[in-house]
């Protein structure tokens, strides 16, 4: 009977591993970043972009300005850092709303079945059928620059993915015997629902959506990078690189730094998700087949 | 003793097999197909078969986990699929369960006294001094202290959070117990814990228990009845003593030699060959002539018709009928 | 049989590496398997038996560090190999477990399960010699129409039947010693009487050692010729399983036989072991069972019972039998 908590080998396993020890730095510095930029940034007002001083415009890095400066004069080093808090906000705010309009549906359709959750599945799936990125872009673009339009464009090309999963979930602790104890029990569909279905199926989906922050900062900075994102003077990252592009033959800085930002933080977020998948899932078809003996 | 506490009619439960988009129903699986039995009050009846019998199907339609396909199922002389309102609420509470895999019968993010507190809560008004007063008192009768009030699952033992599954399942003080293969998840001197346990409880408590098991070998302790079941249908059955004294289905003599037995070599053991058959097309005749040894021209064409032994020992078996017992004998 | 060992288990110390602890999980470990012969190894849940199988089969999860100890098999420490013996000797040693269907991926045919093992195991590429072998083998377990199970995908077997399949690809490669870790715990009496006669049947065939994991002392005393019985990951005896039988001399193997219902008596109170085991991050200082243990002393609870042979080819750890023959 294993009964040592899964989360507590995960862990270990995560912090053993050299890479995977590295990510989790990574992801935990970028959100202690986006967090406390507004406070850190050396440059407030280059940052916000509310001024430009042309007089020091396309200077190289120094210790003065160590990302240099843009085609305004501003801080580049600023901007990023003030950028991650934007990410950030991107981030948990495109995830939050894709879980909050993915859970109830998974739920819902997982928990009943029937008409309604084959319905509501369907509807699930016709979203699903869509490239998400085209989707994304087209809503953007018809909604409008800004960063709530950008944050609503991408959770309703999000939200599918985590409906299915939370149904997935929803299926396998429905049938679980300790919701067949409560039903048992005598208890009403809503408090099994509230007590045992959702705290037991979202764990995994959580992760998942946790892990997936990097994608939805990527999706982001390349929605504002083809100029359907936020509006400038935002210190968007995708922006920034856009906006270094024009210059990237003779400053190649504005653009280089945020495109490393844009780099570690998603390479960082999509290892930590690696590293969980490995050491979560038993049933990788490698570890099974070593369990046979063959080791790939 | 006259008081049947639940009576079982003709009870079948068919699972339709549906394939393609619209769900087009192919055929059934058949299992459950046709059982009656009854549990009186005060007793143990053990449910005994091999996987895919439909032992669990039976007790999910007990629970009202599942809706029979046809039969009925009395309690007071009501049947349990048209209850409601306080009736329903009462049924809920004179009928428990507890299941095979305590630590999937228990929800991971709970507590002890979260766990067992459920039930109450949700049929008593009680303060939580009184909750939490009534949830040690269970945990007592159980044989756990107070300690293990905050505790989670996984820090459980598999003999404790059975314990901790049965307390729930006393806290509703219930009249008849379902035990699906209570002990075959725990280790050998961990599961004569729990027998032992449940049957102080029966005592204490006058419960009746319906005992679903594979494994003859921890009937005879516990129980007053025995109930032999194969592919759905009902082969013997019999007071534990008939039973283990006298088993007349040949598939009850096999099951009995399955029981592994430390003083006895391998090889010494008549062996169930092949795998039962579908449950979908169950064969004609009697269902366990394509497996039994003895099976003779009638078992393949016809159904068994039942034979008394005694007043409750039955066998579905045509090698008992007065014309066909001369003929296993030479 | 022959007395030739096959196995060498010297002094095994395994830990578990985990957030809040070390978990240590097996400590000095020795014993040893013939040729040719079935080895039980029994004990209750916890007790280390599967992650000694493990060690053997190399298959330890990452958490897993073997602090001391040697596993010698056919004259080779499996514990320093180098790389180009390592494929080798994987051929000869194959482990089966307690879940038929979660060591089998769902999403591949059984078919195509059998080809990766084979082809990489027997170095066969031609898709008919493989088709032929696992054919061959899906009938030496005594499966019906192979051809069938072949093309099936593992939901759609039974556990009887996928426990098969598995024995199938495992005996496919050849081995020569099989660890067989609770092969039929999942399954119901009569599909546990099948799978341990297939499994007899199989070793005299094969030619196979086997190291069968138990924590049921009625199926290792039916199955095994030697029996070592572990408590809290350390062995406290071992014997011939006659002998273990007739006459156990440590207080948790008498409980254990205790315990097992027996169908021709009616009991009004079934003999269990009371108590559980320790929390194996702080393993007792004396003898592992001294907390569950009616005949404890205070020697027991300071001083570790070493692992001696009191009877000839019987081998006990418990202070009752101190002052013993040699
Ligand atoms: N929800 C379901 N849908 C379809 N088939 C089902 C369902 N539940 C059970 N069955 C089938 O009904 C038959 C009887 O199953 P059941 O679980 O009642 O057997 P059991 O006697 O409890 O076996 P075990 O010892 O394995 O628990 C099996 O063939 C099973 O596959
Ligand atoms: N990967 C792991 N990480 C941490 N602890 C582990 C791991 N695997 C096993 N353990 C712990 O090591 C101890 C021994 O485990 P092991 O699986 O070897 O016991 P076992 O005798 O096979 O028991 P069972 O009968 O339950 O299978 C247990 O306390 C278990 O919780
Ligand atoms: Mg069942
Ligand atoms: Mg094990």
């Amino acid at each position: 009977m294993e009964k040592f908590k899964q989360q507590k080998i995960i862990l270990s396993l995560i912090i053993r591993k050299p890479i995977s020890f590295l990510s989790l730095i990574i992801v935990l510095g970028f959100i202690v970043v986006g967090l406390t930029a507004p406070i850190l940034v050396p440059y407030p007002e280059d940052a916000w972009g509310l001024t430009y001083n042309v007089e020091k415009r396309f200077q190289p890095p120094s210790i003065e300005h160590p990302f240099g400066t843009d085609a305004l004069g501003r801080d580049v080093f600023s901007r990023i850092l003030l950028g991650s808090s934007f990410s950030l906000m991107i981030a948990v705010g495109v995830i939050g709303l894709a879980l909050f309009i993915g859970i109830p549906i998974g739920v819902i359709a997982g928990y009943y079945g029937g008409r309604v959750g084959t319905l509501l599945m369907r509807i699930t799936d016709m979203f699903l059928a869509f490239p998400p990125l085209l989707l994304a872009i087209v809503l953007a673009a018809t909604l409008g620059r800004g960063l709530l339009n950008l944050i609503i464009a991408l959770a309703i090309s999000w939200w599918p993915w985590y409906a299915r999963l939370v149904y997935v979930q929803t299926n396998t602790v429905k049938n679980m015997p300790y919701v067949d104890a409560a039903k048992i029990a005598g208890l009403p569909n809503i408090k099994i629902i509230s007590k045992h279905v959702i705290p037991n199926a979202l764990t995994p989906t959580i992760v998942q959506a946790a892990l997936d922050m990097g994608s939805a900062i990527l999706e982001a900075a390349g929605l504002s990078f083809i100029g359907v994102g936020v509006k400038p003077p935002t210190p968007e990252w995708g922006l920034l690189v856009s906006e270094g592009w024009q210059s990237i033959n003779y400053a190649w800085w504005i653009a280089f730094f945020p495109g490393l930002a844009i780099l570690i933080t998603v390479v960082g977020f999509n290892l930590l998700a690696d590293a969980f998948r490995e050491s979560a899932d038993p049933r990788l078809r490698r570890t099974i087949l070593m369990r046979l003996g063959v080791k790939q | 003793m006259n008081t049947a506490l639940l009576r079982i009619e003709d009870l079948k439960k068919y699972f339709p097999i549906r394939v393609g988009l619209f769900g087009k129903v192919v055929g059934y699986i058949k299992a459950v197909d046709g059982v009656s039995f009854n549990v009186d009050a005060g007793e143990v009846v053990s449910l005994v078969g091999e996987s895919g019998s439909g032992k669990t199907t039976i007790a999910r339609c007990l629970l009202l986990l599942e809706k029979p396909t046809s039969g009925k199922i009395l309690y007071d002389s009501e049947d349990i699929t048209q209850l409601r309102g306080e009736k329903l609420r009462n049924y809920r509470r004179s009928v428990q369960a507890v299941f095979q895999n305590p630590f999937l019968s228990l929800d991971p993010r709970m507590n002890v006294f979260q766990i067992i507190s459920e039930p109450v809560k949700n049929s008593m008004k009680l303060s939580r001094e009184e909750l939490l007063e009534y949830v040690s008192s269970l945990l007592e009768l159980v044989g756990l202290d107070k300690s293990f009030l905050d505790k989670y699952p996984h820090e459980l033992s598999g003999g404790q959070a059975q314990r901790v599954a049965i307390a729930r399942a006393i806290s509703l003080k219930p009249k008849l117990i379902i035990l699906d293969e209570p002990t075959s998840a725990l280790d050998v001197s961990v599961q004569a814990q729990i027998l032992n346990l449940l049957a102080d409880l029966k005592k204490e408590l006058s419960l009746s228990y319906l005992l679903i098991t594979h494994d003859l070998s921890i009937v005879k302790y516990i129980s007053d009845r025995i109930i032999i079941i194969y592919l759905g249908k009902i082969m013997e059955t019999g007071s534990s003593e008939e039973i283990f004294e006298n088993p007349l289905h040949p598939y009850t003599r096999i099951l009995f030699s399955s029981i592994p037995d430390p003083y006895r070599k391998f090889g010494e053991r008549v062996i169930l060959r092949g795998e039962p058959p579908s449950p979908v097309n169950p064969p004609p005749g009697c269902r366990f002539h394509t497996r039994c040894p003895y099976a003779i021209d009638i078992c393949r064409k016809q159904e068994p018709p039942e034979i008394k032994s005694s007043l409750i020992h039955k066998v579905y078996c045509w090698l008992h009928t007065e014309k066909h017992s001369s003929e296993t004998k030479t | 049989m022959t007395d030739q060992p096959i196995l060498q288990v010297e002094n095994l110390t395994i830990d578990y590496v985990v957030l809040d602890g070390i978990i240590k999980a097996v400590r000095n470990v020795s014993f040893t398997i013939n040729e040719g012969e079935v080895v039980c190894l029994v004990g209750e849940s916890g007790s280390g038996k599967t992650t000694v199988g493990l060690a053997i089969s190399r298959a330890l999860p990452e958490n897993a560090i073997i602090r001391e100890g040697r596993i010698i098999f056919k004259g080779r420490d499996l514990l320093n190999l180098e790389i180009r013996d390592k494929s080798t000797i994987e051929d000869k040693v194959m482990m089966i477990f307690q879940d038929p269907a979660a060591t089998l991926n769902p999403l591949f045919k059984v078919g195509e399960i059998f080809s990766d093992v084979i082809k990489h195991h027997l170095k066969l590429s031609d898709q008919l010699k493989i088709r032929e072998k696992a054919l061959e083998f899906l009938k030496a377990v005594e499966l019906p129409d192979p051809e069938r199970i072949f093309n099936s995908y593992p939901h759609e077997l039974s556990g009887g039947m996928l426990q098969r399949v598995i024995i199938a690809i495992t005996l496919s490669v050849n081995p020569k010693l099989l660890i067989a870790d609770e092969p039929t715990t999942m399954l119901d009496v009569t599909l546990q009487a099948q799978i341990l006669d297939l499994l007899i049947n199989l070793k005299k065939k094969f030619g196979l050692s086997i190291l069968f994991i138990t924590h049921n002392l009625s199926i290792a005393a039916e199955i095994g010729d030697r029996i070592i019985v572990m408590y809290g990951g350390e062995i406290v005896e071992e014997a011939s399983s006659e002998e273990l039988l007739k006459n156990p001399l440590h207080p948790y193997t008498k409980g254990l036989l205790e315990c097992i219902p027996k169908t021709h008596i009616k009991y009004s109170k079934l003999k269990s072991i009371p108590g559980m085991i320790f929390d194996l991050r702080n393993p007792p200082l004396g003898c592992v069972f001294v907390d569950r243990c009616t005949e404890a002393t205070d020697l027991c609870r300071k001083d570790k019972p070493r692992l001696i042979e009191f009877l000839k080819n019987h081998k006990v750890a418990c202070h009752l039998y101190r002052g013993s023959t040699k």
